[in-house]
């Protein structure tokens, strides 16, 4: 008897679970998989969405790179809010969005430091977002970039990340996680860094491209720094994995070196009130190419010399990168305000206010260490 | 019951161990400006202090009168008394067992189910943790090193999968506002610690080493709380101050393989912990009981338990002011401060008078 | 009469029957008069055809042979008892000796008893024996003469070992004992007969090492065989519900098998085993879960790949039991969980199907399961047919039709193949399988893992004769350890019996 009441109020409580519907709503055929999403700030103040989803609809893809690629479809939404523009989407479609495997969140031009807080809230608020989602500035708007087609197809959010992914074998992109921004965004100067994606053209054959870094460092506008310097912006932030270089090495040649790994350490000491930043690098390379020189055999000398020359340039070339970045562009995005405010509390808690002057004021010095691991097929001599 | 009698007290700490985990991996992050992500690095070793402090009073009863609780103890005074300390004790258990399964709520209606009413949820969660009571000691026992066995190695793994992304720049300076908050948040993080209470209570139902067990047990969870602080300051840094379970957001950092997002291990890891914890609370609240009411049956003592946590917790559930009412650190200093500090002094000064009477 | 008067054998065999007279009480005992007992055993078994009753006269003696055709061993009671009892001079014996003089001094048969119970004298009939009246005597001779068809020991078709014997368990238990008496050649080896079933009253042997078996445990499963209350035996499995545990779980403490070689080894560990006459399969308590992904052949390998083996087979299980859930709960709550790269993939299969995932999921198991059913009871000639027509019902055809999902096809494909690495739990780990995708269907990951937990907490607490199902796990013993998922080297292990006395808590 009471065995079977207990299975009579299970089976109730079942029913009642069952018929609230609830199981249905988030099954993933009533999801719309979310690929790419890019924000664009209207004068009016409202925001335009660019959504790129999975058509579930159509049929298979066929590939114009020759990778398989899912079909994709693009939506324009306004709304007076990010998540209300997003939201709107299931009027057209009837699915409720899925983020979750988002890979992209393009930001456009007409967003600012400043308004970045805004945009960013729902992405941090909702839990289907993951922190590990690329986010990117696009040179124009984001809506462009998500809505071009290359020949019939999109311009894939696959496409986009993997360029920004490629950050692991070129240091040229300055990649940035969801959850890195914020933290950025949360730190005492707030200013942050993004690769910038730059719609090409080429007769009817369109592409995004990395062309840049975009700073954002003033609330009004942004500022853009050149692929080469964001290899030592990188280098300055010791996220540098694998990288090429070229440079003079003398002689009429110039040498190209593969960056195997790259270790920077950070120290900050004060002298009078005035910061100075130690920098060292620790950089491992390979010569993969000489051009215009060696048809011989290399000497010993010969890589020393090769050594010593890469190691002026690469720290000729940080300390552009930190003239550009603290002298011109007065921004923070390699994160060495970071130091002062773990290593000299007290002196950062003074100066907290103004910050950008203080490290723009600051002393900086680079010492690279270069080491040539391995030289190629060519042979070496000891002459 | 099913099953009676003792445990070992390995068996014992690691339920601790677990239910203690549960308090730490559901942390919730208030963000203030006195307290940083670091000094919560920090803040365990002023922990283990006050934790061994406040157990003195406890340890102190268990070495006079080994197999006995403080309700037994207490009874050797009074009947009277003894029933009034442990309707004390099954209010501060029900209390926390109310928290414990509302924590649940918010974390399942922020994080797993966002859109849906999760009040069937609660129902069958706390029916499911009543069975678990019903089971008897030993089996909570048992399968909490079952357990054991799935929620650590799932912990360490989804912190291995996370240490490429740890830079420690992202750690902010220790002490920034001073070694006040710091112990402040020592203290709270004592009163969040309803397992003092559960050791006074149940220690006489363990056997074995339960001296060296507790040395153990404190310091592989504080240990545990400052590596999972650790993670969560290195990985994250500021990031982790703007959420509400920075743990959970942690676990979906982490990447393994194919898999972008490590959270639902999380979720499995915060779950088993909860069924454990509220397990062991209605467990002891049912226990309590039957002793000092022994004419009535323990089963019945677990169905009133059951439909008393149902109902209070689908009042605080889907408000989350009213979480955040009974979720109040003070609440808990309190509790916790009479339940393992003062009591157990009264019943020791009490006893000693009388043994002195007698002597 | 001196030499009867001597007959030891005889003389305690008569003080046994009526001390057993005095405890029983009442009984129909059996007549001097021939035709009495003749009659009272054809009320009591009607006309059967089968039992024959043969009368013999010898000299003046009297003599009537009952016996059951087809049960009997024809050429034994020929050679051994009636042509001796035929050929035998009884002039000189009183008629109330007659019958054991022909029994003690004239037939050869080993196996034999007296009775003065006529009940008794039938149940013995009927399991086999012969049986023999003098007239003039109050007892009844039993002669032990079995021979009814049984089948020839072959490898069990449900536990097949590489190495291992192929011996398996027959129907007769005395065959099966004795495929046990091979293997252990020491006095240590004991059998207590219990009979279960009150109309059926089948044999049941309880066969246990006398030197490591704890003598608490042996006689409360040989009470809880007493005690059991049931009509008939058709099985070992009948008797499980009397020898487990009476806490409701749906795991058992009580193991089967159907290898000799399997039952040694557990009465080795301290372990009891139940024969039960008419069924190949032999009962063991206790029994622990970790056994379950134990096998003979784990001990005749190399350890390394014993332990591969084990770690091999809990994976299937895992596998087996939680895989549709946890598809149904990511498909259905945790998508981000899905891989970017199958994201696409699966999505676009399960739109295409109109069942929502749980439904679909619980949809194709249930033909599965049906498959599967009707593939153990057909006949084998059509076997073939239904393997075709299963393939092509649950294969292609209803991918292509639509109506599931070519990822839920993999899903029970793999699942299925798993069930039966570990063909001891398949009872539980079906019925699991089930509620797993349903509570998935429902609550996502977090009532799977809520579930999960509560099935942990109910194994942990069967205590099957106070060892602990999880054993050696939780609790902890640690020199168990050395054959618990690793399997040690016989060198480590042979030097000391793990017994399962060191399991209990």
């Amino acid at each position: 008897m009471r065995r079977g009441l207990i299975i009579i109020l299970a089976i109730i409580l079942a029913l009642f679970t069952f018929s609230e519907n609830e199981i249905y709503k988030k099954d993933i055929r009533n999801r719309l998989v979310i690929q790419g999403i890019g924000i664009d700030l209207e004068e009016d103040g409202t925001y335009t969405v660019t959504l790129q989803a999975i058509d579930t609809n159509s049929s298979e893809a066929s590939s114009a790179d020759g990778a398989s690629q899912p079909p994709l479809k693009s939506y324009k939404l306004t709304g007076e809010t990010v998540y209300t523009a997003i939201k709107s989407v299931t009027e057209k479609e009837g699915k409720i969005p899925l983020y979750s495997q988002n890979r992209i969140i393009l930001i456009g031009k007409s967003i600012t430091k400043e308004n970045m807080n805004d945009v960013i809230d729902f992405f941090v608020r909702d839990v289907e977002v993951g922190g590990t989602v690329y986010i990117a500035a696009a040179e124009k708007t984001a809506g462009e970039i998500l809505t071009a087609k290359n020949g019939k197809e999109l311009i894939s959010a696959q496409t986009l990340e993997n360029s920004i992914e490629s950050y692991e074998y070129d240091a040229k992109i300055f990649a940035t996680e969801l959850y890195e921004l914020i933290n950025r965004y949360n730190s005492g100067s707030k200013d942050f860094a993004l690769p910038l994606f730059s719609l090409q053209e080429n007769g009817e054959e369109k592409s995004a491209e990395i062309v840049g870094t975009a700073l954002f460092d003033n609330t009004e506008y942004r500022e853009v720094i050149s692929k080469n310097e964001t290899i030592y912006l990188n280098v300055l932030s010791d996220e540098v994995y694998n990288t090429a270089i070229a440079f003079d090495g003398g002689k009429g040649t110039k040498v190209s070196l593969n960056i195997v790994k790259s270790k920077t350490k950070r120290k900050v000491t004060l002298t009078k009130d005035v910061p100075t930043f130690k920098i060292q690098v620790y950089m491992d390379a390979d010569i993969a190419e000489i051009s215009g020189g060696v048809s011989s055999a290399m000497t010993v000398k010969q890589i020393e010399e090769i050594k010593k020359k890469g190691e002026e340039y690469v720290e000729k070339s940080i300390n552009a990168t930190i003239n550009s970045l603290y002298h011109k562009h007065n921004s923070d995005a390699c994160g060495l305000g970071r130091l002062l405010y773990i290593f000299e509390k007290d002196f950062y808690r003074k100066n907290e206010k103004n910050i950008d002057s203080v490290l723009k004021n600051s002393l900086y010095e680079v010492d690279v260490q270069l080491n040539i691991r391995r030289i190629g097929h060519e042979y070496l001599s000891d002459y | 019951m099913i099953t009676k009698g003792r445990i070992s007290a390995f068996q014992f700490y690691v339920m601790l161990f677990l239910s203690r985990t549960l308090t730490t991996v559901t942390y919730i992050s208030s963000y203030t400006k006195d307290v940083r992500l670091s000094d919560m690095l920090v803040q365990p070793i002023f922990r283990i202090i006050f934790g061994i402090i406040i157990m003195i009073p406890v340890y102190l009863l268990y070495k006079k009168y080994e197999n006995k609780n403080l309700i037994d103890i207490a009874n050797e005074r009074s009947q009277g008394f003894s029933k009034v300390l442990s309707i004390f004790y099954v209010i501060v258990f029900f209390y926390f067992t109310v928290v414990t399964i509302a924590r649940l709520d918010v974390f399942t209606g922020t994080v797993v189910f966002p859109e849906t009413n999760v009040n069937f949820m609660i129902i069958f969660v706390i029916i499911f943790c009543c069975y678990g009571a019903y089971l008897g000691f030993e089996a909570l026992g048992r399968s909490s090193v079952l357990s054991a066995i799935l929620v650590i190695p799932a912990i360490i793994f989804i912190l291995c999968a996370l240490a490429n992304k740890v830079d420690l720049l992202n750690l902010s300076p220790v002490f920034y506002n001073g070694v006040t908050p710091v112990i402040k948040t020592a203290i709270d993080s004592v009163g969040q610690t309803v397992e003092y209470a559960i050791i006074a209570i149940a220690l006489p139902k363990v056997s074995g080493k339960i001296t060296k067990g507790f040395f153990v047990w404190i310091f592989s969870q504080t240990l545990l709380m400052a590596i999972l602080f650790f993670f969560a300051g290195a990985v994250m840094g500021n990031f982790a101050s703007t959420q509400l379970f920075p743990f959970h957001t942690l676990a979906s950092l982490a990447e393994f393989a194919m898999f972008d997002r490590l959270d639902a291990i999380f979720t499995s890891v915060w779950i088993m912990c909860a069924f454990i914890k509220a397990s062991l609370l209605i467990f002891l609240q049912a226990d309590i009981l039957s002793k000092a009411f022994p004419k009535v049956r323990k089963t019945s003592f677990l169905v009133i338990i059951g439909v008393l946590s149902i109902i209070a917790n689908l009042f605080v559930a889907g408000e989350i002011e009213r979480f955040s009412i009974i979720d109040n650190s003070i609440i808990k200093i309190i509790v916790t401060g009479i339940t393992v500090i003062i009591i157990p002094i009264i019943v020791l000064i009490l006893q000693e008078r009388r043994a002195l009477k007698n002597a | 009469m001196v030499i009867f008067m001597k007959n030891n054998w005889f003389q305690k065999k008569v003080e046994e029957i009526t001390m057993d007279e005095k405890e029983s009480g009442q009984k129909t005992t059996v007549n001097t008069d021939l035709d009495f007992n003749v009659r009272y055993f054809k009320s009591q078994l009607g006309g059967s055809f089968d039992i024959k009753y043969r009368n013999c006269t010898v000299g003046d003696k009297n003599f009537v042979f009952v016996m059951v055709d087809g049960m009997c061993d024809s050429l034994l009671i020929t050679e051994q008892i009636m042509n001796p009892i035929i050929n035998a001079d009884f002039s000189n014996v009183e008629n109330k000796n007659i019958v054991y003089d022909a029994a003690d001094r004239v037939s050869a048969s080993i196996d034999k008893s007296i009775t003065n119970d006529l009940d008794k004298a039938i149940a013995e009939l009927i399991s086999g024996n012969l049986v023999m009246f003098a007239d003039g005597s109050q007892f009844a001779v039993l002669f032990g003469v079995q021979k009814f068809p049984k089948r020839t020991p072959l490898e069990p078709n449900t536990e097949m070992q590489e190495r291992g014997s192929r011996e398996g368990f027959v129907e007769s238990f005395k065959d099966n004992i004795t495929m046990l008496r091979r293997r252990v050649r020491s006095p240590v080896f004991k059998i207590e007969t219990v009979e279960v079933g009150t109309t059926s009253k089948t044999r049941a042997c309880v066969c246990y090492m006398s030197d490591r078996v704890n003598e608490k445990t042996l006689q409360k499963v040989i009470d809880n065989l007493k005690n059991a209350k049931i009509d008939t035996v058709l099985g070992s499995g009948y008797l499980q519900s009397f020898l487990d545990t009476p806490h409701p779980s749906i795991f058992s403490g009580v193991g089967f098998t159907e290898r000799p070689d399997v039952v040694t080894a557990k009465m080795a560990e301290g372990k009891i085993c139940i024969i039960v006459d008419g069924t190949p399969n032999a009962i063991i308590v206790p029994y622990l879960f970790i056994e379950h992904f134990h096998s003979l052949d784990d001990y005749l390998k190399r350890p390394y790949y014993a332990t591969f083996i084990r770690l091999l087979k809990i994976a299937s299980f895992l596998v087996s039991v939680f895989l549709p859930g946890l598809y149904v709960a990511v498909c259905t709550f945790h998508q981000e969980i899905i891989p970017e790269s199958m994201i696409f993939g699966i999505t676009g299969q399960e739109s295409r199907t109109p069942f929502p995932i749980m439904l679909e999921a619980i949809f194709i198991h249930l033909v599965y399961e049906i498959v599967r059913e009707a593939g153990l009871r057909m006949p084998k000639t059509v076997g073939h047919a239904i393997s075709i027509v299963g393939a092509l019902v649950i294969g292609e055809s209803a991918v292509t039709a639509g109506i599931v999902s070519a990822p839920m096809i993999i899903v029970v494909g793999l699942t299925a193949v798993s069930s039966f690495v570990v063909s001891t739990l398949y009872e539980p780990v079906a019925v699991l399988r089930f509620a797993f995708i349903i509570i998935g269907g429902l609550s996502g990951l977090y009532g799977i893992m809520l579930s999960f937990a509560v099935v942990l907490i109910n194994a942990s607490a069967i205590n099957p004769y106070g060892v602990p199902f999880t054993s050696p796990m939780s609790p902890t013993k640690l020199g168990a350890w050395r054959d618990f998922i690793l399997r040690s080297d016989w060198r480590k292990m042979g030097k000391r019996q793990m017994l399962i006395d060191k399991m209990e808590k």
